[in-house]
């Protein structure tokens, strides 16, 4: 597996879609911080409106900044993946590496693992600077070890999606795994809205429709969890919950168990599928 | 046996693509597997090492079912389109097969060395793959194949993307392993090729072995004797036409005499000298592989 991994490292370093999603990501940043730069300038001054809009408005840019970051390492997450079988298969590269004295689940295993590892560690990054850029420009009082559990269960959206993904990639060509797992994506996130709304509305049939989304792809509750974790400390609003970035329905704990249930078996699952295809 | 297959059948819906194949190969032997387009040739060798599942049967690699993977831990293998990351240096490609065979650190370098310079690839080696022409390519795979000293060597095509001079340095290459002693299984059209390095054939007609054996079996048993005499008794031209050996006569003096083995050629020409024929020329011809392939595959 050492080897796969070493290769993994040196094959994702290079790709090129790596390097764009960097790029994105620094640019995002840059964009965020200036925003709450002159957002902050032009705060009300003084008094208890200053403090409101700080800690208010601060919370509210940080679930955002946080759920466009979760959008963006799950769309590397997916554009990174979505080949790393398939694409092997399709341009015959696979027959090297599976003819080499090697069982096929160190394969998945040392891909997926390299794979996770970059992604998560992108997605951590990416979620500890919106963090500290909101903490630093709106002075938000936060517990670290809110932040921290936050970040944590941050870093598992990633790797989340990659599960799906690489099942995808065992089973399907790199477009059709593409394609679905955008849908898929897609529909976590709808899902997660809708359980939101319903939370607000009082409608369990909305919720309900959240819960399955989550089930079906748990990362809208895994960003949920995040804003959850983060916002436990500190003193807000249950306006500020009620964007479409706070969280009103809050996921269970349970949902991170079942989280890391969900991409184990999923890998079990692909481990099988890779196992048994015929790669000529 | 450093290969084995049992029954080996791979069926994709209601195509058969291998169909109850028995073959083994023997130790220091290189074996031709010949077949037109679509036999089942390289289904066949991917499944011998574990790359496509059998639908039934089994086969054992270095006496160890493919399932297993340590089957393939003394085996290089050359696929046909050799295919791989092209960002990496053909040195690099070559230290990551060094490393997946377990070549200890210190002798990595000289085995790459010894490789790149089996396959003449020496000096081009930190360039990244994407530069090289298919040709290098073709010879970068070789050198992957071979670069553990391995016991047995598949090789799919080995030749097809070279010219000719590539074509003539991987023959080379191919009596060099020989002569060393290691295993050969070479999948090939080119007859010519097979003929000049194989010591055993085997013939797959739509996913069927229809014939295996020594190339001698197929080459030279169907000898011919062709004899310009004159006075052959009748007793003897009729003897051979009972037996079917008579193959051509023209004008009384030139015959075509089918043999089955060489030593039949002494024993006729002492019989004919005996009984006074004048035998003014006597020359052997072989079947070329050719000739047996296409009666072989032939529908």
């Amino acid at each position: 597996m050492k080897n796969i991994v070493r290769l993994t490292f040196r094959e994702i370093i290079n790709k090129k879609i790596l390097h764009i999603g960097i790029i994105l990501t620094l640019i995002y940043l840059i964009f965020y911080g200036v925003g709450l730069h002159y957002l902050v300038k032009n705060a009300p001054a003084g008094g208890g409106m200053q403090a409101l809009f700080m800690q208010e408005v601060g919370f509210e840019l940080l679930t955002f900044g946080l759920f466009i970051s979760s959008f963006l390492t799950g769309t590397l997450a997916i554009m990174l993946g979505v080949g790393s079988i398939s694409h092997e298969v399709e341009s015959g590269t696979v027959l090297f590496l599976a003819s080499k004295p090697i069982k096929r689940s160190s394969i998945i295993m040392g891909k997926f693992g390299v794979y996770a590892f970059s992604t998560a560690l992108h997605a951590g990054v990416l979620a500890g600077a919106v963090m500290a850029l909101s903490i630093y420009f709106f002075r938000l009082s936060v517990s670290w070890a809110g932040v921290t559990l936050g970040v944590l269960i941050f870093m598992l959206i990633p790797v989340c999606l990659l599960a799906p993904v690489f099942l995808g990639s065992t089973l399907m060509s790199s477009m059709a795994n593409g394609v679905s797992m955008f849908v898929l994506y897609s529909l976590a996130i709808i899902g997660g809205m809708m359980e939101q709304i319903g939370a607000i509305i009082h409608k369990t049939g909305l919720v309900n429709m959240g819960i399955i989304s989550s089930l079906i792809l748990p990362v809208d509750a895994l960003f949920r969890l995040t804003v959850s974790k983060i916002s436990d400390f500190m003193e807000i609003g249950i306006m500020s919950q009620l964007g479409p970035f706070g969280t009103v329905s809050v996921p269970s704990t349970a949902m991170l168990f079942y989280t890391l249930i969900y991409i184990m078996v999923l890998l079990v699952l692909t481990v099988y599928f890779f196992n048994n295809k015929d790669l000529s | 046996m450093l290969i084995e297959t049992i029954n080996l059948t791979k069926r994709y819906g209601n195509n058969l693509a291998c169909d109850d194949i028995c073959l083994s190969v023997a130790e220091g032997q290189v074996f031709g597997l010949l077949g037109p387009n679509g036999a089942g040739k390289s289904t066949l060798v991917k499944m011998i090492l574990g790359l496509v599942k059998p639908s039934s049967g089994r086969a054992l690699l270095n006496g160890i079912p493919v399932s297993d993977p340590r089957s393939r831990l003394n085996t290089g293998y050359l696929p046909e389109l050799f295919r791989f990351y092209d960002w990496l240096s053909g040195y690099e490609l070559l230290k990551i097969s060094a490393r997946f065979y377990d070549i200890p650190p210190h002798r990595q370098q000289a085995a790459i060395d010894k490789a790149l310079e089996t396959v003449g690839l020496k000096g081009r080696e930190k360039e990244e793959i994407k530069n090289y022409s298919k040709g290098m390519q073709q010879r970068l795979g070789l050198a992957a194949a071979i670069l553990h000293d391995p016991k047995l060597i598949f090789l799919d095509e080995p030749t097809s993307a070279l010219d000719p001079v590539g074509r003539k340095e991987v023959r080379e290459i191919i009596e060099q392993l020989k002569a060393s002693g290691t295993t050969l299984f070479i999948n090939s059209h080119l007859l010519s090729e097979m003929e000049a390095s194989c010591t055993h054939l085997a013939f797959i007609k739509k996913g069927r072995l229809v014939a295996s054996g020594k190339i001698s079996d197929f080459v030279l048993s169907s000898h011919q004797l062709s004899l310009k005499a004159e006075g052959v008794p009748a007793a003897i031209l009729s003897e051979w036409e009972r037996e079917g050996k008579l193959l051509g006569l023209d004008d009384n003096r030139t015959f075509t005499i089918g043999i089955s083995d060489e030593e039949e050629v002494p024993v006729i020409i002492s019989r004919l000298a005996a009984g006074g024929v004048r035998i003014y020329r006597a020359t052997m011809h072989g079947r070329s592989l050719e000739e047996v392939f296409l009666d072989l595959v032939k529908d």
